[in-house]
């Protein structure tokens, strides 16, 4: 691919120095990820390049070539609001629908579109216009409602799509096609996609981790959702949970310390290499390798989650539950905690926002759960950034 | 070439990891703990308080059974299936995906299914092989694998149980621990810190390749 003789301007058709058009590559490089991935290959050795990198640094010229920005994410916090939270409560402004609350819906509206199990049998289809008031912040204006006080501080940091929707009329095929790109189970999940794309940043913890929100009700949320559809299975989120151990049978059974572990492991580690020897497998040299991350990941997943170290100050900016494991606000914590030690790709699932007729008081509920929003996530990561 | 031009002694078959029914059946047969009976409910096993859905769980016989009666919620799978790439039946698998992941090693170590499996098998061979010595590494080595351990396989393994015997020697609280592991009874004849010490190597060798990849 050419290098550009000079600077394009942005928004133009087709750019011949790119070969094709702005459109086209928004819907070639899924909107930024597999630009961040294609940068990330073609860099390999250099870190993403960063906005103010010299010009000269590895792989600078071509991700520039290739996006308008250079990529400057090295890691997601995905925080994902299972239910649907009402978008015309928080984000989306929408004066007309108070000025016309009560009436009915015009058909010029719906356009002859089926209803839901839950609105089919209403006598009567009328518009609501939000409870809540909204006022504008920060230097963009953004629309905020009462509701997201803190979110409200941070305006400025926050992009706002209003472009997305889901042709599903469900939850689960809705969410399947936010996690999959498909309404259909079966395809890679986002995390799994940049594990196969990326690979791991930190050798004792896998790339791609799911906190849930303990003890929630509401819509189902299934291993699927961060699954790794036909890419190998090694891709998928490994889910933490919330109990004693983080990941599946971590701790040593009772009798069985850190060091008599080691010892064992090394004695398994001979045979292997001996097996080796006679098999010359990959799987074999694979199995050594695996014994040695699972034995790293003992020590380093318990340092992630023990979130008794983090200082208090830290800990009231995400609230009083952040103490509380299976929190919400314990896992934004434990999403940053994963974040600063290099985890690529961290999805957390906050559940209980199905409220239809019930919403004004079950929108209040769950907003009012401390670090619901995301808000006192944000402001920490500047100041830890590496 | 010149030994064999017509390639008679040439065969080869297809090498693969167990599917996870087989790992954990392996272990369970290995050791003399299965329930061999057919048919009946699905039952819970040791796994259950973990799964996605968490369940209590089992006790007894229902421990044993071979895991085709394994407890099986909608699309959550027990734990230590689901951790060795059982489908979760969401959508029709074709062919299952057989992953090699640090998460088999934690299960394979640490599960108590295959801890108490790995014991039970230890108390087994020490007994037939009259103690620790002579015949017990080999035995227990030919019992999980299929086939008989090299010289060289039996000297780390002679080191092997020598280090672990040394060091629950030391630490005896620890050996009583890990052999009262899982829900069968442990032999009290059995000095307790010959069996931890066996026991650690009998589950060594559940986590050698020659376990859990056929070849």
């Amino acid at each position: 691919m050419n290098q550009p003789n000079s600077p394009a301007p942005l928004c133009t058709g087709y750019a011949p120095w790119m070969q094709m058009s702005r459109r086209e590559c928004l819907n070639r490089f899924a909107l930024g990820l597999g630009g961040i991935a294609l940068a990330e290959l073609l860099g390999r050795g250099s870190r993403l390049v960063a906005a103010d990198a010299p010009p000269t640094a590895p792989g600078a010229a071509t991700a520039a070539a290739l996006t308008h920005f250079a990529p400057k994410a090295k890691r997601i916090i995905y925080l994902f609001q299972s239910g649907g939270p009402s978008q015309l409560d928080l984000y989306d402004y929408k004066p007309l629908l108070n000025r016309q609350h009560g009436q009915q819906l015009p058909d010029s509206v719906r356009g002859g579109q089926r209803l839901t199990g839950m609105s089919g049998n209403q006598s009567s289809i009328p518009i609501a216009g939000s409870p809540f008031r909204f006022a504008q912040y920060g230097q963009s204006g953004a629309w905020v409602s009462e509701l997201l006080p803190h979110t409200a501080k941070i305006a400025d940091e926050l992009c706002i799509v209003r472009s997305m929707y889901t042709e599903a009329i469900n939850h689960g095929p809705g969410v399947t096609f936010m996690q999959t790109g498909s309404q259909i189970p079966g395809r890679p999940s986002f995390g799994s996609w940049l594990d196969y794309g990326l690979g791991s940043e930190n050798e004792n913890l896998p790339s791609f981790v799911v906190l849930l929100t303990k003890g929630k009700t509401g819509q189902p949320l299934m291993s699927h959702l961060w699954g790794s559809g036909f890419l190998p299975a090694r891709h998928q989120g490994v889910r933490f949970r919330s109990g004693v151990d983080p990941v599946l049978c971590l701790n040593n059974p009772a009798g069985v310390s850190a060091e008599n572990r080691r010892l064992a492991l090394d004695r398994l580690r001979e045979l292997h290499e001996h097996q080796f020897e006679g098999t010359p497998d990959a799987e074999i040299t694979t199995r050594i390798s695996n014994y040695e991350m699972a034995f790293s990941m003992q020590a380093s997943v318990p340092e992630v989650t023990d979130l008794s170290r983090e200082p208090e100050s830290v800990v009231q900016e995400y609230g009083p539950d952040a103490r509380t494991p299976g929190t919400y606000a314990a896992n934004c914590l434990l999403a940053r905690r994963l974040a600063e030690r290099g985890v690529r790709f961290i999805q957390l699932y906050h559940q209980d926002w199905d409220h239809h007729g019930s919403l004004p008081g079950g929108i209040r509920r769950e907003r009012a759960r401390p670090g619901v929003g995301g808000a006192r996530l944000r402001p920490q990561a500047p100041r830890h950034a590496r | 070439m010149a030994d064999d031009p017509a390639n008679l002694w040439l065969a080869r078959g297809p090498r693969h990891r167990l599917p996870a029914e087989m790992i954990r059946d392996h272990a369970l047969a290995a050791s003399g703990l299965l329930v061999e009976r057919i048919g009946g409910s699905p039952v819970p096993t040791y796994d259950l308080p973990e799964s996605f859905k968490p369940a209590p769980a089992g006790k007894g016989a229902d421990l044993y059974r071979r895991s085709l009666y394994t407890f099986w919620r909608r699309n959550g799978p027990a734990p230590v299936l689901e951790a060795f790439d059982t489908p979760n039946r969401v959508v029709c698998v074709a062919r299952r995906d057989t992953t090699n992941t640090p998460l088999h090693a934690l299960v394979l170590l640490n599960g108590v299914q295959f801890v108490e499996a790995a014991r039970v098998l230890a108390e087994r061979l020490l007994h037939d092989s009259g103690g620790p010595g002579g015949a017990f590494l080999g035995n227990a080595f030919a019992r999980l694998s299929g086939r008989a351990a090299d010289a060289r396989e039996r000297e780390i393994l002679g080191r092997m149980y020598a280090e672990q015997e040394q060091h629950y020697r030391q630490n005896p609280a620890d050996a009583a621990s890990l052999v009262a592991l899982g829900d069968t009874p442990r032999n009290p004849a059995i000095d307790p810190v010959v069996l931890a010490a066996a026991t650690t190597v009998v589950n060594a060798l559940m986590n050698h390749d020659t376990f859990v990849v056929k070849r």
